[in-house]
């Protein structure tokens, strides 16, 4: 059973489509990795997915159970949380509050448990890493630090499928593989990951699954090497040849 | 709405019977010509939205400006009509639209929503201030209708031809600016630059250009409003300035962006009104005599028409957009300092109280009870970032609960904080959704409906002021006006303590998280409505209890204290003191209180012909719009900018100290603005004909239903 | 004798300051309520005898007696001001010196008040009396020291406690609030002398005698006994409309409740909003019911354009209004849309001041001392008592005292200010019943009613020769139903405010 589901999904901007009849899916313990060329519309698919875009036509389901009509913050207490390709940190809040505020409203609704929310956030500070710069305002965070917090931020609320658009943007290479690592090291305690990304070296390497996008169609899908050869999408993202009247 | 409910009811009997469809076709004729009215000033205010993305509260004076100064050319100079009208709505008002611009708008790049409604705010402040500084209350005021107030009938109605020609003006205006916004290569670059200036630059625009353009086109429209309305309204600086706010619901109905729709929200709105008017007479039997429903809501039709809009409009899209870089900043505040902080307050107010004057001491105690009416502000607006222009009115609920039931005992200050939460959460359920600008005029128009509709009703206040008991504190009797200044003073140092306890805790970081990133919070799984709706409440409580406490000082509740209009330079003392600050709030209501004092004591001399007690009187009277405006330098308030400046001496004198713990509020910020800004690099190049025969053809295309969807 | 009603326009001017609303203020053409009886009215004389701006022509009126400035008489009046030797005298009481008497005026024409100017003319006047006072000698020989302070409607009450740390007394003044403070003045023992009392606690208060007393729980129907004789068709089908606002609703209420005693049928109450911009439907609505007499219950400026409406939609009724639209700019304002409205008016009419040489010597005093003074009602009614407060301290000599004041203010009991207002009993506290019919006609009032010749039995009568004083001309007002007692509601000593 999917964690998440995308199921013919199609929205309108004004006059064009920025998504058409877009299925896919996110398994449990698996990272899958959504890519396609600048304005293909991967950020407005997850907008779809966390409930910040309504669909003209589709469906969206956690676990089976329908959540196209759901506000976001519903889907985020059935287990969603993502992460935004502009940073969206609570900026005058230090690194360790935003964790902190997290793990409050995860209180607040619940979650079932009676982890203290200072443990939650303490558990996060480690897996991720963010001790050295944990009390810093969030605003004057590098890049690189900031992605981590609004990882570890997501991570306090125990998801059970967590979505990243664009995690690696701004990143150099051992930051890059630093991510990586954690990310395969919670899929493999059953997360399902789906991140976005321009990186496509990265997400070749971390991901099982992938699915392509260009001007609002799934053109592919499939584990990456069916995905490397796929004409349609060197051409979705080199162009046509010369000639072939793409 | 009862007007059209009574006309639909009426319908068929009204065409059965000759004499009533003319009555009814009569009232029609006069929406329309209403409506006319009210699509020039509603278009004005949607140009500079949607050119400027900002909603401009000042619209309405910079009309009143237009038109007293068509009184002085036409009428006083005995200037012709024609000529007089071409200077003014080509030259004279795109001039003063321009000089806003320049002056006031330009310094507010990266300031919040919150600080540039209190600017605009602010302006409008000082517009009606200055307006009778130039045109004083010697003279009578009258301009003479266009074509000597000859009427002609229209459907057994008596229209007079200015009537007419405001119709003509109207349509003339719709045409004229879908022409211009649409396609014109200008209109489209006006709509643009709101969108992203920095980007817009980069295409190769001049923002600033545009911008100037947008705002001189806006005044321009303002002042044709005024003019057209001056001579059927009363001639006075107040009444027309704030005609327009009849308009606001038209334009929301066009949500601010559409003519089209504001066009047809201004035809509707005005046709109700209309009817509600003609129509709505007779209070139904059964409603007890002190109670005026029909003659109270038929002059409110235009705000409870807005609320309905409000209603009506569909959830705000939440949006991420990006860390919220700001320059207001939020300050950590230390329990320590604060509570140092209330106790001197204490102590000074204690001292100070012996010493001071009778008439003093209830001008201060005002201010005290004033600025816990602006601590309700600081929760709502400094931690939260949401506009509320309806404080003073839950101040008033306040001041009427403790009058009613008050008696001496803490029961009416209570009932005050039940009635005042209670009116907020009335308030906040439908019109949370909205976000920004919507919401600060679902509470204007909370505003009015309270004091159109509930102060005049009898029922509540049988004689205009109602007399108040103070409290009686476990036999301590507060009657004393100087035990009564200390109380003041406790209690704002109580509610202080608690709002820092708040900040500190789980729901200030929940507050602040919100502002930050409500689309990030939404994810987290805040429900967003939830945490607002408590955050007003409790600030509407404040408030409430603000004005049963405000009440006591006069030993009196006066409704006009508590007026629609009086919840502006509240929020504006506000936000200029710090909205983020208790302190602010204390520095914003002292200064309210008190700017009245300023010249009292200064000498009457004459210099170069003018009166100095005149002259600082006039000053003082323009201060708050003044320091309003200043907020554009620093949008943090005056507390924060005297701290700032004060921490910037010490640390010339003493160096910056070795803390120990690094002090968060002191990091540098990242810059807002590109370093490098391509103007600054002196790059330029025109567009040849070629290129602008290829944009002209791209923006032909159907570019308005691309950017409509940038609406809020 | 004048009849006023303060109540009626302070709550007129109630209606018009709720218009606009606190802080924001405006400037609001000067002096709209001017009624409270008295003296000449209709600030700035508009046309009509005696000219221009300034009632004053110069040299005395012909023909009607006393000449301008006859020596040591204001009209009728022994001038209260004069030298004296002070040498012997001493601090007798609060506020009162060796030399000095300090008093206050309070009026509300802060600029930074929701009405800025309103009631300008009542600081002008007194600060000319006080001039004029002073130059001939002040009161038995010691000066007026006079402090103007501004309450800006809101702030009476601190005006009220700072007059109360350093004068003798309240003159001449109006605070358009004045219930905020009746109490404190009260409290503090500070006799007041307003130039018109508004409210029900300041009318009713301890300390306090007006030149004009006003009671809130009567009604003058002179004007409407009149209107009923003129117009006996007009009565069947009457409108009154108001401003929405509870003072004015209460004025309009006590209106009603008046003229349906003396016989009229009201058809149309409805409620217009501050500064109505579509009187269209309701004047169509008014005409269609067949409406033919309408008062308007709100402030001056507010019926210019509802005439404006009314003559477009050529909906002529008898109009007939009360005291407060008695003010020169009304028509001054209008293009003729207001032709034939009447007004009544408790006053001596401004237009004819050269037939009143206290009329004439008021003008030329303001002219002289103050020479831009704003001229209006509320201004003559503050002079006049201000008249009646410096005549009561120069009976008490050397020793003025506060409660020396009090006596002689209790024990006057015939006031007309030389001629400036129609006799009144200060000391008993009774109202006048006379009034003056004005009519609207361009840019000016004219008389209407009582005329020299066609009503000379009426003009000349014996209490107040060329106005109309009838007889009977009272109704006693039983109820708005709003449980308010308005006789109780003066501020007492040793009692706080109900």
């Amino acid at each position: 059973m999917p964690l998440l589901d995308a199921k013919e999904v199609s929205v309108r901007f004004g006059g064009h489509m920025a998504l058409l009849d877009v299925t896919m899916s996110v398994e449990p313990g698996r990272i899958t990795g959504l890519i396609g060329p600048n304005g293909a519309g991967k950020t407005t698919l997850f907008n779809v997915m966390t409930g910040l875009q309504d669909p003209v036509r589709g469906r969206v389901l956690m676990n089976g159970i329908d959540v196209t009509g759901s506000p976001p913050h519903e889907r985020s207490q059935r287990g969603m949380a993502r992460t935004f390709q502009r940073l969206e940190l609570f900026g005058s809040l230090t690194a360790y509050e935003n964790l902190q505020v997290a793990a409050e409203i995860k209180r607040m609704w619940g979650g079932g448990t009676s982890v203290p929310a200072d443990e939650r956030v303490e558990s996060a500070i480690e897996l991720i890493g963010m001790r050295p710069f944990v009390h810093k305002r969030a605003d004057v965070l590098t890049t690189g630090q900031a992605r981590l917090v609004e990882l570890g931020r997501a991570l306090v609320t125990r998801p059970k499928v967590l979505l990243l658009d664009e995690p690696a943007s701004g990143l150099d290479a051992d930051e890059t593989e630093y991510f990586g690592t954690i990310l395969k090291g919670l899929a493999k305690a059953g997360m399902g990951i789906l991140i976005v990304e321009h990186d496509v070296p990265l997400v070749m390497k971390l991901c099982s699954q992938i699915f392509v996008l260009d001007f609002g169609q799934m053109i592919a899908s499939g584990p990456p090497a069916a995905i490397q050869g796929n004409q349609r999408v060197i051409e979705a993202y080199l162009g046509a040849p010369a000639g072939s009247g793409a | 709405m009862t007007g059209l409910g009574a006309v639909m009811a009426s319908l068929p009997a009204l065409l059965a019977d000759q004499s009533r469809l003319s009555e009814f076709l009569g009232f029609t004729v006069f929406g329309i010509v209403l409506a006319a009215i009210y699509f020039i000033a509603a278009s004005g205010l949607v140009v500079t939205y949607t050119t400027s993305g900002m909603f401009n509260f000042a619209h309405g004076a910079v009309g009143m400006i237009g038109a007293f100064t068509y009184w002085q050319l036409v009428v006083s100079w005995g200037w012709p009509v024609v000529p007089s009208l071409l200077i003014i709505l080509l030259v004279i008002a795109p001039l003063l639209g321009v000089f806003i611009e320049r002056v006031v708008m330009r310094g507010l790049q990266g300031v919040s929503e919150v600080t540039r409604t209190v600017v605009s705010i602010a302006l409008l402040f000082s517009l009606i201030r200055v307006a009778p500084m130039i045109w004083g209350s010697k003279n009578t005021y009258k301009v003479p209708a266009f074509f000597a107030g000859n009427s002609v009938e229209i459907a057994g109605v008596g229209v007079t031809y200015h009537q007419l020609v405001t119709i003509a003006i109207a349509i003339g205006v719709a045409v004229f600016l879908r022409w211009l916004l649409f396609l014109t290569r200008l209109g489209v670059a006006m709509r643009a630059v709101v969108d992203s200036r920095p980007l817009s630059r980069l295409n190769g625009a001049r923002p600033e250009r545009t911008s100037a353009a947008s705002w001189a086109l806006g005044s321009s429209l303002a002042a044709l409003a005024g003019i057209l309305v001056a001579e059927r309204i009363v001639f006075d600086v107040v009444a027309l300035t704030f005609l327009v706010v009849n308009a606001y619901a038209a334009a929301v109905v066009g949500r601010l962006t559409s003519l089209t729709r504001t066009f047809v929200g201004a035809v509707v709105l005005a046709l109700v009104q209309s009817y509600g008017q003609g129509y709505l007479q007779e209070n139904p039997a059964w409603l007890p005599k002190d109670l005026d429903v029909v003659n109270t809501v038929s002059t409110a039709v235009p705000v409870v028409l807005l609320l309905v809009v409000l209603l009506l409009i569909p959830q705000a899209r939440l949006r991420a957009a990006g860390i919220q870089r700001s320059r207001e900043a939020v300050p950590h505040p230390k329990i320590r300092l604060t509570l140092i902080g209330v106790g001197s307050l204490v102590a000074v107010v204690a001292l100070v109280s012996l010493v001071m004057g009778g008439d003093d001491r209830i001008t201060w105690s005002k201010g005290l009870a004033l600025a816990i009416i602006m601590l309700s502000l600081v929760p709502l607006t400094g931690y939260g970032g949401q506009i509320s222009l309806a404080q003073m009115s839950f101040a008033g609920l306040g001041a009427y609960a403790v009058a009613t039931w008050g008696d001496g005992s803490p029961v009416g200050l209570l009932a005050a904080v039940v009635i005042a939460a209670a009116a907020g959460v009335l308030v906040a359920l439908p019109a949370l959704r909205l976000s920004g600008i919507y919401l600060a005029l679902a509470t204007l128009a909370f505003a009015y409906f309270v004091e159109k509709v509930v102060f005049p009703q009898r029922l509540l206040f049988p004689t205009a002021t109602k007399p108040v008991k103070r409290l009686n504190l476990f036999g301590l009797s507060l009657d004393d006006d100087r035990a009564y200044m200390v109380f003041l003073a406790v209690v704002f140092g109580l509610l202080t303590v608690g709002i820092v306890l708040l900040r500190l805790g789980p729901f200030g970081r929940r507050l602040q998280a919100m502002k930050d990133s409500p689309a990030a919070c939404a994810t987290l799984g805040l429900n967003l409505t939830r945490t607002k709706l408590q955050v007003f409440v409790l600030s509407s409580a404040i408030a409430g209890l603000g004005g049963g406490l405000y009440a006591g000082v006069g030993k009196a509740a006066n409704t006009i204290d508590y007026s629609a209009l009086q919840n502006l330079p509240v929020l504006l003392m506000a936000v200029a003191g710090g909205v983020a600050l208790c302190s602010g709030a204390l520095v914003g209501g002292l200064l309210l209180a008190s700017f009245g004092l300023g010249a009292k004591s200064i000498p009457s001399i004459e210099v170069l012909g003018v009166d100095s007690k005149t002259f600082f009187t006039n000053l003082f009277a323009l201060a708050p719009g003044l320091i309003g405006i200043a907020l554009g330098r620093n949008p943090n308030g005056i507390v924060a900018g005297m701290s700032e400046w004060a921490r910037a001496k010490y640390d010339a004198r003493f160096g910056a100290g070795a803390d120990d713990e690094v002090d968060l509020d002191r990091l540098p910020r990242l810059p807002l603005e590109p370093v490098l800004d391509v103007e600054h690099m002196g790059l330029f190049r025109a567009f040849s004909a070629d290129e602008v025969a290829a944009i002209d053809a791209v923006v032909r295309v159907d570019v308005g239903k691309e950017m409509a969807h940038a609406a809020p | 004798m004048r009849r006023t009603f303060h109540r009626r326009r302070a709550v007129l001017a109630f209606a018009s300051l709720s218009l606009l609303a606190t802080a924001c203020g405006t400037r609001v053409p000067d002096a709209d309520f001017a009624t409270v009886g008295d003296g000449l009215g209709g600030g700035g004389a508009s046309s009509g005898g005696g000219g221009g701006g300034a009632v004053a022509s110069g040299g005395g009126a012909s023909g009607s007696g006393v000449a301008s400035g006859s020596e040591g008489k204001f009209g009728t009046l022994d001038i209260p001001c004069g030298p004296g030797d002070t040498s012997s005298y001493t601090a007798t009481d609060k506020g009162v010196t060796k030399d000095t008497i300090a008093i206050t005026t309070i009026s509300d024409p802060a600029a930074d008040g929701p009405k800025p100017g309103i009631d300008q003319g009542v600081f002008d006047s007194m600060e000319a009396f006080s001039k004029w006072c002073n130059e001939l000698g002040g009161i038995n020989g010691r000066k007026l020291k006079l402090t103007l302070r501004d309450a800006g409607i809101l702030k009476y009450k601190e005006q009220v406690l700072a007059a109360c740390a350093e004068d003798f007394a309240l003159v001449g003044g109006m605070g358009i609030l004045d219930n905020l403070g009746a109490q404190d003045q009260v409290d503090c023992g500070l006799p007041n002398v307003p130039g018109v009392a508004v409210n029900p606690e300041q009318t009713g208060a301890d300390l306090t005698y007006q030149s004009l007393p006003n009671l809130a729980w009567r009604y003058n129907v002179g004007p409407t006994d009149w209107v009923k004789q003129r117009f006996p068709d007009s009565i069947q089908k009457a409108a009154a409309i108001y401003t929405n606002l509870s003072v004015a609703k209460i004025q309009s209420d006590r209106l009603a409740e008046a003229y349906t005693k003396r016989g009229f049928t009201f058809v149309s109450r409805p409620a217009a909003d501050i500064s109505e911009a579509n009187w269209g439907p309701k004047v169509s609505d008014m005409k269609n019911k067949g409406v033919t007499f309408m008062s308007l219950t709100s402030s001056f400026e507010e019926v210019v354009p509802l005439a404006k409406a009314m003559k477009a939609q050529n909906f002529k009724p008898v109009v007939e209004l009360e005291t407060n639209y008695y003010n020169d700019k009304f028509p001054k304002a209008t293009d003729g849309e207001a032709d034939g409205f009447f007004v009544r008016s408790h006053t001596w009419p401004l237009e004819e001041a050269d037939k009143n040489p206290a009329a004439q010597q008021y003008v030329e005093i303001l002219t002289k001392y103050k020479k831009d003074a704003v001229k209006e009602f509320l201004g003559v009614q503050a002079f006049s008592s201000a008249l009646l407060w410096a005549t009561a301290v120069k009976k008490l000599g050397a020793n003025v005292t506060r409660d020396g004041l009090e006596r002689e203010l209790q024990n006057t009991h015939y006031w007309d200010g030389g001629g400036l207002q129609a006799p009144s009993d200060p000391g008993a506290r009774t109202v006048t019943a006379c009034f003056v019919i004005m009519k609207v006609e361009g840019d000016h009032f004219v008389r209407e009613y009582p005329l020299p010749d066609k009503d000379a039995d009426v003009y000349n009568n014996k209490v107040a020769k060329g106005m109309a004083c009838p007889d009977n001309a009272f109704v006693e007002l039983t109820g708005d139903g709003s449980g308010v007692d308005y006789r109780s509601l003066g501020a007492k000593k040793g009692g706080t405010p109900k």
